[in-house]
């Protein structure tokens, strides 16, 4: 899978307009809330079919971090 | 009834609503099978919960204060954002077990309201329930994430409980020193 298809993924559960999402685009300024965030963790998982910890997100805050962690799960 | 009465129930109320919202969400997110039908029993539950608590301060004569924060909040915060239904399986169960024991200490107090105590009697049942399911949904968890990884997982939750309850207690003492203090306990 290609990361311009899991941003694809990441619009789509986001519900936001797709040039808000790029690789430097900041998670958090992405979602209304922290429960937000969360919800969109949990999807992108039951998207991809592939497990994230606690850990796996440690210091990730853009959108290109949280690309990096998935294909690395991914691959 | 005293502004700390008044306080304290605005406090649960608001508690039960943002664990309302937060369980809603999951419920719409989650894949079907037993965890989402259970979690959707449970948000269910947090919203009669709040419910419950708007017909008390009702019954006492109080409107509810507006709130700027969720106990639940704070956790975040403490132990970092769950990312897998593990994760925040193991968050519940910590959470749960602590508003067991608040709202036991709180139906012990000596000359509590009759619909404090009422309220108290019917959420409990639920929260045994709750404890139950969310105790057998990570039995369940257990071989897709390890055993080891869900008990090391529940403590780190449990060890930020810890921390955010003391300081929950140190902040807001003049307001629930009362129903800690076990001098002030009918049984």
């Amino acid at each position: 899978m290609q990361r311009t298809d899991i941003i694809q993924h990441l619009v789509q559960l986001l519900n936001v307009d797709a040039g808000r999402v790029t690789e430097t685009s900041i998670l958090t300024d992405l979602v209304v809330d922290s429960f937000a965030l969360i919800e969109m963790v949990i999807a992108l998982q039951e998207a991809l079919n592939i497990t994230l910890v606690q850990e796996d997100l440690d210091g990730v805050k853009t959108v290109g971090q949280l690309l990096d962690v998935c294909a690395a799960k991914l691959a | 009834m005293t502004e700390h009465d008044r306080w304290i129930l605005s406090f649960y109320r608001h508690s039960e609503i943002s664990g309302a919202q937060f369980f809603a969400r999951l419920a719409k997110t989650l894949p079907a099978g037993p965890i989402q039908h259970d979690l959707t029993k449970h948000f269910a539950d947090e919203s009669q919960h709040a419910w419950y608590w708007t017909k008390a301060l009702d019954e006492m004569g109080l409107e509810p204060l507006k709130m700027t924060f969720a106990y639940q909040d704070q956790y975040l915060e403490a132990a970092g954002m769950p990312t897998n239904i593990m994760e925040i399986l193991s968050l519940t169960q910590v959470f749960e077990r602590r508003i067991i024991s608040q709202y036991a200490r709180h139906g012990r107090v000596k000359d509590v309201h009759p619909a404090i105590k009422a309220t108290i009697n019917t959420i409990m049942e639920d929260e045994k329930w709750h404890i139950h399911w969310v105790g057998e949904a990570l039995k369940g968890l257990e071989e897709s994430f390890g055993a080891e990884r869900v008990r090391k997982t529940y403590e780190h939750y449990r060890q930020a409980d810890e921390a955010v309850y003391e300081r929950f207690v140190t902040e807001h003492e003049e307001r629930i020193g009362h129903i800690l203090d076990k001098q002030n306990y009918a049984f």
